[in-house]
């Protein structure tokens, strides 16, 4: 099979931590830059110009979403991947509103890992099954559609679905076989509602990240 | 603070109370202490100036302590009066008794700083606890004497003294003293205030340690130490993913996992309960929470039958759980991939799914739905309706 090598940047305050992370990737990711901090990670992402950066949440000063904004405006081709340890709701939506195209545990593993890079690298969004469940919950919270709701407030049936399965544990593929679609339409969906996490005003999207952690 | 400053007795009082709080506070028996002050008295008169200041530097009784009947005690205070008057005109008589001139102002000025010192002190002590706007007036009063006691007796001193110098003299080696009194008070006042005040900060974070290290020794100690006693990584890591859910809940739930009161808690309790027991891991999400009822309650029970079995003949290591509750629904989805059953040959030890999952479910009002095939896992979507509750 031939894999695209991969370039990625782990930005990261535990040195540790991000050790770890090397040794479990695959030869088909290759780590070029690591930093520790907001302030040394975004001159080095803006110089190395990674595919992938796999970005803490939990960064002193600003946290995750500090590093994406001022990269996004240079270098929009590079991709985002929230790791956190999972605690805060509001930390992990932040950063996905910031930009970040998915979202995985720390406890992820190796393989897993590797798998998601590829993925976001294809331009593919990644919601872990907690993900899935909190965003499904979070747009149904509250009232029923107005109108002044835009088309970005809501799922559609579809778009519930998928993440309603996605919760569930299923993978993309297994979604697909359910719904009697294919896997690439599944991955539309997703990115559809990584569009709309990211750029819907709705008011219950933080109220609800606020009150809430993922365990 | 009030164990900290000297108080006058209300009980064993004769006078003012201040040497029966004096013996108190000493240890000595208050009759030795009057003793003392009766003594002093021929010498110059002192004794009775100091009985005055002391009478003011110290605060009054405890307002618990039932305050002894004049009636009581007047015998006593005549008695007292009529020894203190012999002796004083016999000590004039025999020249020993210090002129009036002299002592009258002195008597004004020890008062005088007695006020201004206790005045300091209560200002110093002040900034804790309410309720501190009452004794503004008093203070103000206080203030007030004590400014005109100390220019009385500056100015008696100075009437009768005629000479200036020897005025200015005393008025310098007055202020010298106050501040002595000062230098030597002042410091020692806040430096007691702050020492009180980290002793007080310090034991919060010493209790606050001692509950913490209490807390961690229970849990993440005790797993760490079956942790290096595992023999497999497969049950290090069991060990090591429940004492993680288990930290984290009272780090930023505050819940108490041994007294679930909410849907999510009794679920991960149960949750927990299998992984343990049965060696698998769950994947747990559960983005909302309610207050646990009785449906709720028979809602997770179902889940954990559910759990179980998924746990003993999957044959697969992990579980996925979905757990969603709203005001009109709540739903339990647990699937894993493992071999899977065909229901028509369900064997008779099995009949748990019947009972135990579908059973419980109807009675509660709610419907259970088992999606299996050889081979194609199982997946037990439990659902309970919750709008239409009376």
């Amino acid at each position: 099979m031939n894999v695209p090598l991969r370039r990625i940047v782990i930005v990261d305050d535990h040195e540790i931590f991000r050790a770890g992370l090397k040794a479990g990737l695959g030869p088909t990711v290759q780590v070029v830059g690591e930093a520790g901090t907001v302030e040394a990670a975004v001159p080095l992402i803006k110089s190395l110009d990674p595919d992938v950066v796999l970005l803490d949440v939990h960064l002193p000063d600003g946290g995750g979403q500090a590093v994406i904004g001022p990269v996004h405006s240079e270098r929009p081709a590079v991709k985002f991947v929230a790791l956190s340890v999972s605690d805060a709701a509001e930390d992990v939506v932040a950063v996905i509103r910031a930009g970040a195209r998915g979202y995985v545990t720390k406890t992820i593993s190796p393989a897993e890992l590797t798998r998601t890079i590829h993925r976001i690298a294809d331009g593919d969004a990644v919601f872990s099954p907690w993900l899935a469940g909190f965003v499904l919950d979070a747009f149904n919270e509250g009232d029923a559609p107005t109108a002044g709701q835009s088309e970005l407030d809501q799922l559609t049936p579809r778009e519930q679905d998928v993440l309603l399965l996605l919760a569930r544990g299923y993978t993309y593929k297994e979604i697909a076989a359910r719904l009697q679609l294919s896997v690439k339409t599944i991955e539309t969906h997703v990115s559809n509602v990584l569009r709309k996490l990211q750029l819907s005003n709705r008011n219950e999207l933080t109220r609800w990240a606020a009150k809430r952690r993922m365990v | 603070m009030d164990g900290d400053r000297l108080r006058r007795s209300g009980s064993d009082r004769v006078l003012l109370g201040v040497c029966g709080g004096l013996g108190g506070a000493l240890g000595i028996d208050p009759v030795l202490v009057r003793l003392g002050f009766a003594l002093a008295v021929p010498l110059g008169g002192i004794g009775l100036a100091a009985y005055v200041m002391t009478a003011v530097l110290m605060v009054g009784p405890a307002p618990a302590t039932p305050t002894r009947p004049l009636r009581a005690r007047a015998q006593e205070i005549a008695g007292l009066a009529l020894l203190l008057a012999i002796a004083l005109s016999a000590l004039a008589a025999s020249g020993l008794l210090l002129p009036l001139d002299v002592l009258a102002p002195s008597a004004l000025l020890l008062v005088g700083l007695g006020l201004a010192w206790r005045q300091a002190a209560t200002a110093s002590a002040r900034g804790e606890g309410p309720g501190w706007a009452r004794p503004l007036l008093l203070d103000a009063l206080r203030a007030v004497a004590a400014i005109v006691l100390l220019i009385g007796g500056a100015v008696l001193f100075l009437r009768q003294g005629g000479d200036v110098t020897a005025a200015a003299a005393s008025a310098v080696a007055a202020a010298v003293v106050a501040a002595g009194i000062g230098l030597l008070v002042g410091p020692r006042l806040r430096r007691a205030q702050a020492v009180a005040s980290a002793e007080r900060r310090e034991r919060i974070r010493t209790e606050e340690r001692a509950s913490m290290a209490a807390r961690l020794h229970d849990s993440v100690l005790q797993t760490l130490a079956l942790v290096q006693r595992a023999d497999d990584a497969r049950s290090a890591q069991r060990l090591a993913r429940r004492q993680e859910r288990e930290l984290r809940a009272w780090l930023y739930g505050g819940e108490e996992l041994d007294a679930p009161d909410t849907f999510a808690a009794a679920l991960r309790h149960a949750t927990e309960d299998v992984e343990t027991r049965y060696d698998v891991e769950v994947e747990l999400v559960q983005p909302s929470d309610a207050p646990l009822d009785e449906d709720l309650d028979a809602l997770v029970s179902a889940a954990r039958e559910a759990l179980t079995n998924a746990a003993k003949h999957a044959g697969t290591g992990t579980v996925s759980v979905l757990a969603r509750v709203s005001d009109r629904e709540a739903s339990v989805f647990v699937r894993d991939r493992g071999r899977g059953f065909d229901r028509t040959h369900v064997p008779r030890d099995r009949a748990g799914v019947r009972e135990s999952i579908e059973g419980r479910m109807a009675r509660h009002g709610g419907r259970a739905q088992i999606h299996t095939a050889p081979g194609e896992g199982t997946e037990v979507e439990l659902i309970l309706p919750r709008g239409d509750r009376p």
